[in-house]
């Protein structure tokens, strides 16, 4: 997992710039966004040393403010009772994917640091990208280079998507035959088990047809061309294009 | 006789009453007949700091008595940092009209100990730090620093400072194409604590519009850690005691 806040979008450098800054002051933080945008580690680039706890375990974070001086307090919003923390002489950075009533943000944060989605920063994909391909490289234990620019990189839950499509792209990357066909079999024994069908060879021809066509028509662009590539009559080839739902 | 060497020609158990005016907590003005300043205590220099003195001369002959004599009138007023319940407007000549206004108190008193127990700042870093994350929502505002560069480290309670900051930068709406911050140290003001004297540094903050309606909220913020507050239609400005 890579451990450091990776910035090149402008406004992700700018905030990182400003928790740098945070660091060295007497200053409680508030950081804000959506699930996968980075507030654990940009609270780890202002608090290093200190433990880290979920708002939800307000016993132990009650403990924790007793026994050290800083805290990182995750999920913030699931603080049942924040007019009971004591804060006196103490520090916290905290971390929240929802919305925080204003008196109590006012109550006991200086700063507020608003991470924004991937999305809107597309200059940090690219650098997140190449991080989480080496990290899934090292965990997968896989030697191939993955080319990040076939990838489609899901935003949809930030980083936490595009780690997952890195995944999924490296052990795609890597499978041979011998595991295609183990995959494939597995697949059709349970569908085999689970379908009521009484046509099911025709019912998943599609699985050979599809990336078959699909493929084809990447590599050789025309429907003319791959049909004799195929050995197939040009019609036939058109039809299950069709039947397919492949866009061309 | 004038009303200034009458004043002075009254003793007061050996001293002199005229000090006792000098160094009152209510501001005093004596206007001549023109309507220029013959004499002003400490609190209204002061005052006058933040309101022309024509003000206060315009007030005593709105409110004077119809005849000599001294006439006392309750009505809040505000200049500034400085609110009043009062004034006294008293003449006994052509010549001369004086004016007494009377403050309303102030919170609390601030301990020394409390003060000093505020960690030691750079309050460039601060302000700095402010400015970065206001620029990031107003990214269409130019924003300019006129920063005094002699201002040392000194105490302040960061998170709570940092607080006042940032809501007084979430006054400014994307309204604004120019955010200007002044940071400089106020000559001849002082924050008296029991019985010490710390200089002030003020930060004025000035657009073209601004949104008052935080302005409560932003005050009472700031007084609990004894930063005094102005407030205007497009800038407000924290007067910020230097605690060494």
């Amino acid at each position: 997992m890579s451990q450091e806040f990776l910035a090149a979008a402008p406004s992700s450098r700018e905030i990182l710039k400003t928790a740098h800054l945070v660091k060295g002051l007497q200053i409680n933080v508030l950081i804000t966004g959506e699930r996968g945008t980075g507030k654990t580690l940009l609270a780890r680039e202002i608090l290093p040393n200190a433990a880290s706890v979920d708002g939800a375990n307000a016993d132990e974070i009650e403990q924790l403010l007793l026994r050290s001086d800083a805290l990182i307090i995750e999920n913030f919003d699931q603080l049942a009772r924040p007019d009971r923390l004591e804060l006196e002489g103490k520090r916290i950075v905290a971390t929240t994917a929802r919305v925080i009533d204003p008196s109590v943000i006012d109550r006991f944060f200086g700063i507020t640091l608003a991470l924004l989605p991937l999305v809107q920063r597309q200059e940090d994909v690219p650098l997140l990208a190449e991080a989480f391909a080496a990290e899934a490289r090292r965990t997968l234990m896989v030697e191939n280079r993955l080319d990040l620019q076939n990838v489609h990189l899901d935003l949809s839950a930030n980083a936490h998507s595009m780690r997952r499509s890195i995944y999924s792209a490296l052990l795609l990357d890597d499978v041979g035959e011998s595991e295609l066909l183990a995959l494939m079999e597995r697949f059709l024994r349970q569908q085999l088990t689970d379908s009521q069908s009484i046509n099911i060879y025709r019912d998943f021809l599609y699985l050979y047809d599809r990336p078959l066509i699909e493929a084809g028509l990447k590599e050789y662009g025309s429907q003319l061309k791959l049909s004799s590539i195929l050995g197939i009559n040009r019609n036939t080839l058109r039809k299950k294009i069709y039947e397919l739902g492949i866009e061309h | 006789m004038s009303l200034e060497s009458n004043i002075e020609s009254e003793p007061l158990n050996g001293g002199n009453l005229k000090n006792w005016l000098e160094y009152d907590y209510n501001p005093f003005f004596v206007f001549g007949s023109s309507g220029e300043v013959v004499y002003l205590n400490r609190s209204a220099e002061l005052l006058s700091g933040y309101e022309p003195v024509k003000t206060f001369s315009d007030l005593a002959l709105s409110y004077a008595s119809i005849d000599f004599g001294y006439k006392t009138t309750f009505m809040p007023l505000s200049f500034g940092k400085f609110s009043f319940f009062a004034i006294t407007v008293g003449y006994e000549d052509e010549s001369h009209i004086g004016i007494k206004l009377y403050q309303s108190p102030a919170g609390k008193e601030p301990s020394t100990a409390k003060l000093k127990s505020y960690e030691n700042t750079n309050v460039y870093v601060l302000i700095d730090i402010n400015i970065a994350l206001a620029k990031s929502r107003l990214s269409q505002t130019e924003f300019k620093n006129e920063f005094d560069p002699s201002i040392p480290e000194f105490r302040l309670s960061q998170n709570d400072f940092s607080k006042v900051l940032r809501r007084a930068y979430d006054t400014f709406g994307a309204d604004n194409s120019t955010l200007t911050t002044v940071l400089k140290l106020k000559t001849g003001e002082f924050l008296y604590v029991q019985g010490e004297r710390y200089p002030l540094i003020e930060v004025v903050i000035s657009g073209q519009n601004r949104d008052s309606s935080d302005d409560a909220a932003i005050e009472s913020l700031s007084g609990g850690i004894n930063i005094g507050t102005h407030f205007e239609a497009a800038s407000l400005s924290l007067e910020v005691p230097m605690v060494t």
